[in-house]
């Protein structure tokens, strides 16, 4: 339970960081993760769930505000790709963020105890 | 595990240095993925700018009074101010808000500055543009200006508009396309106003290409027959102008034959190209360029139905998205009231109508330019340049081009003499005298032309209106219409500006410019209407003063005068229709020769079965050029191979792929040659017969048919449609297709009021019906939207009317509480800053 609620904070420390500061946050939390995070729990994984998550989360609030789907539409037609693969790439593009920045952070701290 | 970890660790560095690199720095012709792909401050947040909210309130400086910002249905802002400089500055910020990026890509376009923008690949296109010195001469009118008058006070509060909204600009604001190329917006300057009336002033210059295009053909058959190809007087007279006839009359002259190449004119044109860019070609197997233009026309009362003069006008430019229109409606009690279309970047209303009077523009197309040869003391790096034997200091401006980081690229030297710019200095230097270059007045003219109360104030306004020159038409509310040619006409010393001229004498230079009592004018003519749809405004026979040699084919103005004479009660309605009439004036003109020439042939019982039926498909059409219509592409592949056919002599060989059509005359010099049935033109030497004039219409009308059956099918199995066949296109400034409007089935060909042509990219960029009766009552359209935001609803909301020729009523509040609240969707409020 304790895990669980460790991850919903990381959630939102995403969602926070990056609605404030910007994209770059996203490593910056995920490092800060894999440090805290004992190895053995691998934290990439979760670290990369939980950037997904937290884009899709401010996706979400996006769409509320004007039509994604259209624009992801529109940007796919700008980069030869279906609308959806837009959207993925976003999600992918945070969560390989998150990822490897928190394995790196975390077999860093492993190496160095 | 020590392994593993070590493994986990590099990969972990490695993927996180690639993400990382594709998140901060442009790969290839990618922006930076970062900013972009955010979901909050990146891209996606263009979703939230799609809608403006119900109501909005923001200070911004530089207001003396609060103005109120009404939007209505259609995304017009109605902006109520209490002087004309907040209406100014209340402009340049909804402008920006829902055009910046439009504005952006224009003042860069204009000032050569897009390699600052998209990278290094635009230098080439920057270096022509600075070469011939738009932001240069801009600069140089705006710092001549008097900083006090009115105009300049009106450019620099929408200066200061436009700065507010982008000093407000919250990251989520920023445009879509700042977004893909990973730029900013910049400061705008009050000068960019002035960069784009040069702009426009270069896109309605046919001298820079017509000079050209003309030398080509030169260069091919020979100065006389180039004389005659391409005349100075259209072979067909119907003029602006009202000359007192009722329909058009033929002004033919014989054609001499082809003559020798002229190898001189080929190197000039080759040294041209270099500095200036290369001409294209002109398209085998397409009409000639010059059968797209705008129209506009008025109606004296006496010949409407409700007995209020009407005005129409459609200027056809080139379509893009977002549009190059913006609709506003300025009002300051007391002061000013005018709706209508502004370009983004001007602070104007540029075609519209306030509450007395109603005017539109057509380009005239006079020649404005000429190009100068002149001596230089050292051609490798020349300082002075020689007239009338005396050596004369070159001015000269250094510009350097810049990256998106600001890194210089190159940086060039350019050259003024007293006519203006160095075009090209490598051999033989040439210089060019243009008008557009030289101080315009326009900006004054539009502010002027905005209050004016009467046809007469309207008139009287416009005289200092310098370039682009325009056939201005104008209608009152008491019954007066009346239209002029209104630019800076020069006189030249010949009496003709075809040539290059000696650049070593004075006595080449402009001798003056037309009187404004010269210049082609009607006022109230007995025929009761006006119409000008870019033909030769005055008849030589009126006044032979050389104006220029590049009038559009006449086939527009045909029609227009056609349809105004024969409707003696003309209704608002009927002049939105007119705005889209099918019917063509170049069929009517080329049909029965083609029909005749094929009967000539049958008496001598001749004809082939592919003849007579081609003939027999012909006569089926009712040359109109309606969606539905299944014989139009018949007629235009033929007159594509006749015209093909019948200037073969104009075609270069080249080692690699088809011949190059070098130019094209005009279709009215086609049908004069109509009326010279044995003329060595017809013959098409690419084959060993010596073909006239029936065997060549004959051989396009076949031609014609195989194209069609080859292309689309049987004649009646739908593939035909016109629908199907020709199309508008109106490309995103970036030409990014998911951005754009393609395919757009459209009514109308080559010659009619709504032209279409090639490849669909002109067409009417702006559609306007005005009654100006108690109430003055309007009616637009124009294709697009208004909002820049590719995910607006009012991104292109418009352009389904469009495409059907109908237009919305407008709506013209006295104030802000005439309009009814289910009429508004959303309101702006702009207070002083404290």
């Amino acid at each position: 339970m304790m895990r669980f609620a460790h991850w919903v904070i990381l959630v939102l420390a995403f969602i926070a960081t990056t609605a404030w500061l910007g994209w770059w946050t996203v490593p910056l939390v995920a490092g800060a993760w894999g440090i805290t995070v004992p190895y053995s729990e691998k934290p990439w994984w979760t670290a990369l769930a939980a950037a997904a998550v937290a884009w899709t989360i401010l996706l979400v609030v996006s769409a509320l505000r004007g039509p994604i789907v259209e624009l992801a539409s529109v940007l796919g037609g700008v980069f030869a790709l279906p609308g959806f693969a837009v959207i993925l790439l976003t999600l992918a593009f945070a969560a390989l963020l998150a990822w490897s920045a928190a394995g790196l952070t975390s077999a860093l701290r492993k190496a160095s105890a | 595990m020590q392994r593993q970890r070590i493994v986990r660790a590099v990969l972990s560095a490695v993927i996180l240095a690639i993400v990382l690199h594709a998140g901060a720095r442009r790969t290839g012709p990618m922006p930076p993925l970062g900013p972009l792909l955010d979901p909050v401050n990146g891209v996606w947040a263009v979703a939230a700018g799609a809608e403006s909210p119900d109501r909005e309130a923001f200070d911004i400086p530089g207001l003396a009074a609060p103005v109120q910002i009404v939007f209505d249905d259609r995304g017009v802002p109605h902006i109520f101010a209490s002087s004309s400089e907040d209406a100014a500055r209340a402009l340049g910020y909804v402008v920006a808000r829902d055009r910046l990026f439009q504005m952006e890509m224009r003042w860069r376009t204009a000032a050569g500055r897009l390699a600052e923008l998209a990278g290094e690949d635009a230098v080439g296109f920057d270096r022509r543009m600075r070469r011939l010195g738009l932001a240069w001469s801009a600069e140089r009118d705006f710092a001549a200006l008097d900083p006090a008058s009115a105009a300049v006070r009106e450019v620099s509060a929408y200066a200061e508009g436009v700065n507010a909204w982008i000093d407000q600009l919250d990251r989520r604001d920023v445009p879509f396309e700042f977004r893909l190329l990973g730029a900013e917006p910049s400061r705008w300057e009050p000068v960019f106003s002035l960069y784009l009336l040069k702009l426009m002033g270069w896109d309605l210059t046919y001298g820079l290409a017509s000079d050209l295009r003309r030398l080509r053909a030169q260069a091919m058959v020979g100065k006389q027959a180039t004389d005659a190809l391409a005349p100075v007087n259209s072979p067909i007279q119907q003029p602006i102008q009202a000359n007192g006839q009722t329909s058009h009359r033929f002004d033919i002259s014989r054609i001499p034959p082809p003559g020798r190449p002229d190898l001189a004119a080929r190197e000039r044109v080759s040294e041209i190209e270099v500095a200036l860019g290369l001409l294209p070609d002109d398209r085998a197997g397409e009409p000639e360029p010059t059968v797209l233009g705008s129209n506009n026309w008025a109606v004296a009362p006496e010949r409407t139905a409700a007995g209020y003069a009407l005005l129409a006008g459609d200027p056809h430019l080139g379509l893009s998205l977002p549009s190059t229109w913006y609709e506003a409606h300025l009002v300051v009690p007391g002061v000013l009231d005018v709706y209508g279309v502004t370009f983004p970047s001007v602070p104007s209303i540029v075609i519209g109508f306030n509450r007395d009077i109603a005017w539109s523009f057509t380009n005239t197309g006079a020649d404005v330019i000429d190009y100068y040869e002149e001596e230089f003391d050292d051609p490798n790096r020349p300082t002075r340049y020689r007239v009338d034997g005396e050596w004369r200091e070159l001015a000269r401006r250094v510009e350097a081009y810049r990256d998106r980081g600001g890194a210089v690229l190159a940086v060039d030297t350019f050259l003024v003499t007293h006519r203006g710019p160095v075009v090209t200095h490598e051999d033989r230097p040439l210089s060019m005298r243009w008008i557009v270059l030289e101080g315009s007045g326009s900006t004054d003219a539009l502010w002027k032309a905005a209050r004016a109360a009467s046809v007469e104030e309207y008139l009287a306004a416009m005289e200092g209106f310098a370039a682009p020159a325009q056939n201005m038409i104008v209608a009152d509310r008491s019954g007066t219409i009346a239209i002029r040619s209104n630019g800076y006409f020069p006189l030249h010393p010949d009496g003709l500006g075809l040539e290059v001229r000696d650049g070593r004498t004075s006595s080449s230079d402009w001798v003056g410019f037309w009187p404004l009592s010269r210049y082609p004018f009607s006022i109230d003519p007995d025929q009761g209407y006006l119409a000008s749809a870019n033909q030769q405004p005055i008849a030589p026979r009126v006044d032979p003063t050389y104006l220029g040699a590049d009038w559009l084919s006449p086939w527009r103005a045909i029609r227009i005068n056609a349809l105004l004479a024969a409707d003696s009660a003309v209704t608002p309605d009927a002049m939105r229709r007119f705005q889209t009439d099918p019917v063509n004036a170049r069929a009517e003109i080329f049909v029965p020769f083609f029909s005749e020439a094929v009967d000539r042939l049958a008496q001598d019982s001749e004809a082939t079965d592919a003849a007579r039926e081609a003939a027999r498909l012909l006569a089926e059409w009712d040359l109109r050029y309606t969606k539905q219509n299944e014989r139009a592409v018949l007629f235009e592949y033929a007159m594509n191979e006749l015209a093909t056919r019948t200037w073969d002599e104009l075609l270069a060989e080249r080692e690699v792929g088809p011949a190059r059509r070098v130019y094209t005359p005009a279709s009215a010099v086609l049908a004069s040659l109509l009326h010279q049935p044995e003329s060595i033109w017809w013959d098409d030497r690419r084959t060993p017969e010596v073909e006239d004039r029936d065997a060549i219409l004959i051989a396009s009308l076949m031609a014609g048919l195989e194209r069609a059956r080859r292309e689309h099918g049987e004649p009646n199995e739908g593939g035909w449609r016109w629908a199907g066949i020709r199309h508008a296109n109106i490309y995103h400034l970036l030409g990014l297709p998911s951005l754009s409007a393609l395919d757009l089935p459209v009514q109308g060909g080559p010659g009619n009021l709504n032209p279409s042509s090639g490849g669909g990219t002109h067409g009417a960029s702006w559609r306007m019906v005005v009654e100006l009766g108690p109430e003055v009552r309007a009616w637009s359209i124009y294709p697009g939207g208004q909002s820049g935001n590719p995910v607006s609803p009012r991104y292109r909301d418009r352009i389904e009317k469009w495409v059907t020729g109908e237009l919305d009523p407008v709506r013209f509040p006295l104030t802000a509480a005439d309009l009814d609240s289910s009429a508004v969707s959303s309101v702006l409020e702009l207070n002083p800053e404290r």
